[in-house]
């Protein structure tokens, strides 16, 4: 039994004092923190901090091992067949921003074309937008169905169009839709595309398996799964990533460097300029094995079951509308709705005045609100901090709202 | 994993830690503070005078001729706010529609606004500061809030100054 009051006393953030306390919906954002990885970070930052692969002092040693041990971590939680395939980036922006301007770059050429989706994050729709803009490609978005999920004939009517490269997201920060990523992916490959993976929303909740999965790259943030913020990953296949130019360049990143010409480090060495943030990585490993002792088929069904009992309460509400898959089948945690009469930000300023944080806005997914034929939408967004007595403060200020605009 | 306190005996006693509870945000240029600490629930900002004007928004529609017109959007939640003026010989607003949806904050304000400036002269209306319309709605904003709040505000100007005058507010 997931025991998601016990996980909440973890997180001292959620435990101030004050009154009403907080319920914090807003994880689809940024999640909070356990003290473990805040003390990882103190800990780091009070026993081992030196920069990393060039002194060969004490420290430098403690550093280089708390790095690289990370990494190897990093490399055995998502299968990857080597660590030399897993990339420290910023976050799932930087990640993908280094996959459509270095692969994007060297492999596209005009006529080509890429295809995303339109329920991406700008983060997986704006830098392959403009990577196709700048080399003359093609740049097509699969549609949704009336349910929330990718319109799956529109995708083999693109993939008949044999597109260069295929990426998505798994799974949707406003709808909550998991996308069938092995399936398609299959598909983009039997038709000669390359597969890009925004898992932004998905590794922090569920089990991720790149080898199962066989996607080319795959992205991820860290501050969404309990991390600190500022640091990401970037999976990608050895031999991809070996064909590929440098994204940045400087420190760290080179082999040799002369007037002449500079030759540049092996993997991952080669995408990873300049000094990394050595203390958040350190905070992803001990998030990351924080996440593994709850277990994430665990964490999934528990998120399953608040993402049920809010669209079931909040659909039971008169005047509401809830976006996106219904609960009888395997969805993220993410719960987008609107309120007649109610516009979303005047939803989230009055359910912050009862102590309940959620969003409202176009979530960085503005070709998927227009789909939906709004500007903005609320959105609350589950996690392993939550429970079903966070629901019920939801939908009880939810109720709130409807009687100030009634 | 080790937990490291706090000394006590810092070589910098100067250096604390800042405590986020109270820290006040500044309303823009004007004297206002929104405070983050304890009592950021016990203050409603959907008073009356705000639920009312969005709920009835007076001077909403469209003029038809117009003098003066001008249109924006909040790139942060996508409000969209439109103001029409009639300007007399004398240039006096003998006439204001304002158009557009968005929250109770920015739709309320704009109804405000368009009470404010009726019957007012352009250069009047032109050298008005922002914290005239901040007196009328009369609550304590966010940042993020605020831009709501003067959104008309700055379409207004706008308006008149035949650009956006947005570097002008926010600098």
């Amino acid at each position: 039994m997931f025991d998601a009051a016990a996980v909440k006393r973890d997180f001292p953030i959620l435990n101030q004092p004050g009154e009403p306390s907080l319920v914090f919906l807003d994880s689809g954002a940024s999640s909070q923190k356990p003290q473990v990885v805040i003390d990882a970070l103190v800990n780091y930052y009070s026993t081992a901090n030196s920069n990393v692969h060039r002194g060969v002092y004490k420290l430098a040693v403690a550093a280089d091992a708390a790095f690289d041990g990370t990494r190897e971590q990093v490399a055995m939680w998502l299968n990857a067949p080597s660590s030399d395939e897993v990339i420290f980036t910023r976050g799932t922006t930087e990640a993908i921003n280094l996959v459509a301007s270095s692969w994007g770059r060297a492999n596209l050429q005009p006529g080509d074309l890429v295809v995303s989706t339109l329920m991406e994050h700008h983060s997986s729709f704006v830098p392959w937008q403009m990577v196709a803009e700048e080399k003359g490609a093609r740049f097509e978005a699969v549609r949704l169905t009336a349910s929330g999920e990718l319109d799956q004939d529109h995708y083999q009517e693109l993939l008949a169009q044999h597109p260069k490269v295929v990426a998505f997201t798994h799974v949707s920060n406003v709808l909550g839709t998991i996308n069938p990523v092995k399936e398609m992916t299959a598909q983009a490959h039997a038709v000669g595309a390359i597969v890009c993976l925004d898992a932004a929303q998905s590794a922090p909740h569920m089990a991720i398996d790149v080898q199962d999965l066989d996607v080319d790259f795959l992205a991820l943030s860290g501050h969404k799964m309990l991390a600190p913020m500022g640091v990401g990953v970037l999976y990608g296949k050895r031999a991809l990533l070996e064909a590929m130019p440098p994204y940045q360049s400087g420190g760290s990143m080179i082999r040799k460097v002369t007037l002449e010409k500079t030759t540049f480090a092996n993997l991952p060495h080669k995408f990873e300029a300049g000094t990394p943030s050595v203390g958040d990585v350190v905070g992803l490993g001990a998030a990351i094995s924080y996440l593994q002792g709850l277990g994430f088929a665990d964490i999934a069904r528990h998120e399953h079951d608040l993402a049920a009992a809010a669209i079931g309460q909040l659909n039971a509400l008169p005047g509401v509308t809830v976006y996106g898959p219904g609960a009888d089948v395997p969805r993220a945690g993410v719960v987008s709705f609107a309120v007649d009469g109610v516009h979303p930000h005047d939803v989230a300023a009055l359910l912050d005045e009862k102590g309940v944080a959620v969003r409202a806005g176009h979530h960085c997914a503005q070709p998927l609100m227009r789909e939906l034929g709004v500007t903005a939408t609320t959105r609350a967004s589950f996690y392993v901090y939550n429970t079903i007595d966070d629901v019920d403060r939801l939908v009880e200020g939810v109720r709130h709202a409807q009687r100030v605009f009634a | 994993m080790m937990s490291i306190g706090w000394s006590r005996e810092s070589a910098t006693p100067n250096v604390s830690l800042p405590d986020f509870r109270e820290i006040r945000v500044d309303c823009g240029r004007c004297a206002r503070q929104t405070f983050l600490g304890e009592n950021l629930f016990v203050d409603s900002i959907y008073r009356e005078n705000i639920l009312e004007h969005s709920k009835h928004p007076q001077n909403k529609g469209h003029l038809d001729p117009y003098d003066y017109a001008f249109e924006d959007t909040n790139p942060l939640c996508g409000d969209e706010i439109r103001i029409e003026l009639r300007v007399d010989d004398a240039g006096v607003i003998i006439d204001v529609a304002f158009d557009g949806q968005g929250c109770a904050i920015s739709q309320a304000s704009a109804s405000m606004l368009t009470e404010m400036i009726l019957g007012m002269s352009v250069e009047d209306v032109k050298a008005m500061p922002k914290d005239d319309l901040l007196d009328e709605v009369g609550i304590e904003l966010s940042p993020a809030r605020l831009k709501c709040a003067l959104l008309s505000f700055n379409v207004l100007k706008a308006s008149l100054y035949g650009k956006s005058v947005d570097e002008e507010l926010h600098s």
